[in-house]
């Protein structure tokens, strides 16, 4: 603790100026669909894709890991082989940002973290209404649970500035609105 | 007086500079520069007001830091993340080395995602010697550590090595056959590391943003070592340099986005992580115990101080990738951690001028570090300002043919005597002329004289 009260004797004492406050954010005005349509440009430029529930099967044909709401959303039973073997994780999700072809994780029962990580693929399900325009929108919705954007598949350009996809977490991510 | 510094300068380290690296650093600090206008001006509809909106909000940040930090601290706790305060590069390697011996007691792996304070405390070293097997884990950092090399850049650290250098290395480490194709060079290194994060009982990450009035840690990355090193493990240790607070979440749209895109141009990073503590008991993964440690390491005197507004950074790197300077010596010639216009003025603010007192040399003013500055840090001022200090702390001379400049141009006498024998100074061999006349030849007078028209005009 001799640190702690070292540090604050030399700091600054508190300024008298004012917080300045961001502007509101736009209001939404657009339909889910409108959304999903321009979710699906941000995330198709990342080199994702959107697809229907039905498009799943060949995806599903090898070892997965589903996750609670997931396999509820599908009709399955959740969980398949362990995390770090499955070569598919398939996760709900709380929300799809539009703006940027984000969707928004929050961890919780029978939602394992790893599941969006480990696997080459992730699919991700979400519920058709749960979309917003921006990103200040899914902020101001946050719940107070550990929490992950995911904005495309893991890559890095560290090698020259050459992208490459897949280098820790998946090479592919798919969305399912449900 | 204080001692001149005898280690290089950054000039004549520059000379030492190949030109495979300089080409190298060139070419991706150019494609970097590029791509950051275009996403930006996607993200804001008008970036002059959102950059003005950020450093707005940093500098409250800058104004207000004791009480943030009460709020932060306070928060953190009660989301069960363990604060911990560090006055110095040697506390804060103590406190984390002891929470190691916590949590591993007989030593084992620990996975560390990129972090640019451990890297300013020198933090592996440290844990090395303690017996602990220290893994890089971000694709960069990890090249830089098999290769005993240190980063050269605070976003791409092997941005002066190229993918044969690469191929070698891995190579060596015995991580697959040599290959020139960067997508199987991230295969073997993803085969490698996977078996890291899976042994590790301890993550080490650093800390984009703290968020004071939730108390949670915020990590951007685009590989998914950073999720891995900070989810895996049992333990997650993150440390901080105290300015990176911002008070909610409301801020951070603004600034993740304006740090995605000036930093790669991204619209926003792969994985956004925001960490509200350890595993809680419905939950099936993550750390069990989460550690915050808040490092101090001469921010405070910069608070106080005429270079406070660096603190305003959030280490995009675009000051870096457009600067002249940079892109022709690269990282290692600021002989820091924090390089190009940032570490030009970061570095020898944290370290003391007579440290580092030639590095605010390194820039030619041309202003561009603050015209791309997501927050609007007023670098060339400071580094005015720095070499001001710094002659006047007498650790810095003028170089001896400013010196003989000034003596000559301020004198009329003096003045004129010097133009009559510049055509002899093309003729000499001189060491004056040396800088100059390496990569351009020395002008010929031409025409007629100036002054003789002039006194002759009736």
């Amino acid at each position: 603790m001799a640190d702690r009260d070292d540090i604050f004797a030399d700091l600054p004492p508190a300024g008298r100026k004012a917080r300045i406050p961001l502007p509101p954010p736009p209001l939404p005005g657009y339909t889910a669909d409108a959304l999903w349509k321009l979710f699906a440009v941000k995330l198709e430029a990342l080199n994702g894709r959107v697809l229907g529930i039905d498009e799943l099967d060949l995806i599903l044909s090898r070892p997965y890991f589903l996750d609670h709401d997931a396999a509820a959303h599908l009709g399955r039973a959740p969980g398949g082989v362990p995390i770090w073997e499955a070569e598919v994780g398939v996760t709900s999700a709380d929300l799809a940002i539009a703006e940027t072809g984000t969707v928004l994780l929050s961890t919780g029962p029978g939602k394992p973290r790893l599941a969006s990580l480990t696997p080459v693929m992730h699919v991700v399900i979400i519920p058709r209404e749960k979309i917003v325009a921006t990103l200040a929108e899914a902020f101001s919705r946050l719940s107070d649970r550990t929490t992950v954007l995911i904005t495309g598949p893991s890559r890095t350009a560290d090698i020259e500035g050459v992208l490459v996809r897949g280098v820790h977490g998946p090479r592919e991510i798919v969305v399912v609105p449900v | 007086m204080a001692k001149v510094r005898s280690k290089p300068s950054v000039e004549k380290f520059a000379r030492g500079v190949s030109a495979q690296t300089t080409e190298s650093v060139r070419s991706a600090s150019v494609s970097k520069t590029d791509a950051r206008i275009p996403a930006l001006k996607d993200a804001f509809a008008d970036l002059s007001t959102a950059r003005n909106q950020a450093a707005q909000i940093k500098d409250y940040v800058l104004d207000n830091i004791s009480n943030l930090l009460v709020q932060l601290e306070m928060k953190c706790r009660l989301n069960g993340i363990q604060v911990h305060w560090a006055r110095d590069a040697a506390s804060a390697r103590d406190i984390i080395l002891n929470l190691c011996k916590e949590a591993a007691p007989s030593g084992g792996t620990i996975v560390k995602a990129k972090s640019m304070a451990s890297e300013e405390i020198h933090l592996n070293h440290h844990l090395i010697e303690a017996g602990y097997k220290v893994v890089e884990t971000d694709l960069g950092e990890y090249v830089i550590q098999i290769d005993n090399d240190t980063p050269s850049h605070i976003v791409t650290p092997i941005i002066h090595k190229s993918k044969r250098q690469v191929a070698k290395s891995f190579e060596r480490e015995g991580l697959g056959p040599y290959t020139e194709s960067p997508e199987e060079l991230a295969a073997q290194a993803r085969r490698h590391l996977r078996a890291r994060f899976q042994e590790a009982a301890i993550g080490i990450s650093g800390v984009n943003f703290a968020i004071a009035e939730s108390g949670r840690i915020v990590l951007v990355e685009n590989e998914g070592n950073n999720r891995l090193s900070t989810t895996a493990p049992d333990t997650h240790i993150a440390i901080m340099g105290l300015e990176k607070i911002l008070p909610s979440e409301a801020d951070l749209p603004l600034f993740l986005r304006l740090l995605a895109g000036s930093a790669t141009g991204q619209a926003l990073t792969v994985y956004t992580h925001l960490i509200s503590g350890p595993r809680r008991k419905d939950e099936v993964d993550g750390p069990k115990s989460v550690h915050l440690v808040i490092l101090d390491n001469g921010r405070a005197k910069i608070l106080n101080g005429p270079y406070r507004e660096i603190l305003r950074c959030i280490r995009c790197g675009a000051c870096l990738n457009v600067c002249p300077v940079y892109r022709q010596v690269s990282g290692h010639a600021y002989q820091h951690v924090y390089s190009g216009p940032l570490g030009a003025v970061l570095a020898p603010a944290l370290e003391g001028i007579e440290a580092l007192p030639d590095l605010a040399k390194a820039s030619s003013l041309c202003g561009a570090c603050e015209e791309v500055c997501p927050v609007k840090i007023p670098i060339p001022r400071m580094l005015l300002q720095l070499r001001d200090e710094a002659v006047r702390k007498g650790v810095l001379k003028e170089d001896i043919p400013w010196s003989m400049y000034s003596f000559g141009a301020t004198s009329g006498f003096r003045w004129r005597m010097g133009l009559k024998m510049l055509p002899m100074a093309k003729a000499a061999k001189h060491p004056m002329k040396d800088g100059w006349t390496e990569f351009r030849e020395l002008p010929t007078k031409e025409g007629r004289d100036f002054r003789k028209w002039w006194n002759g005009r009736s």
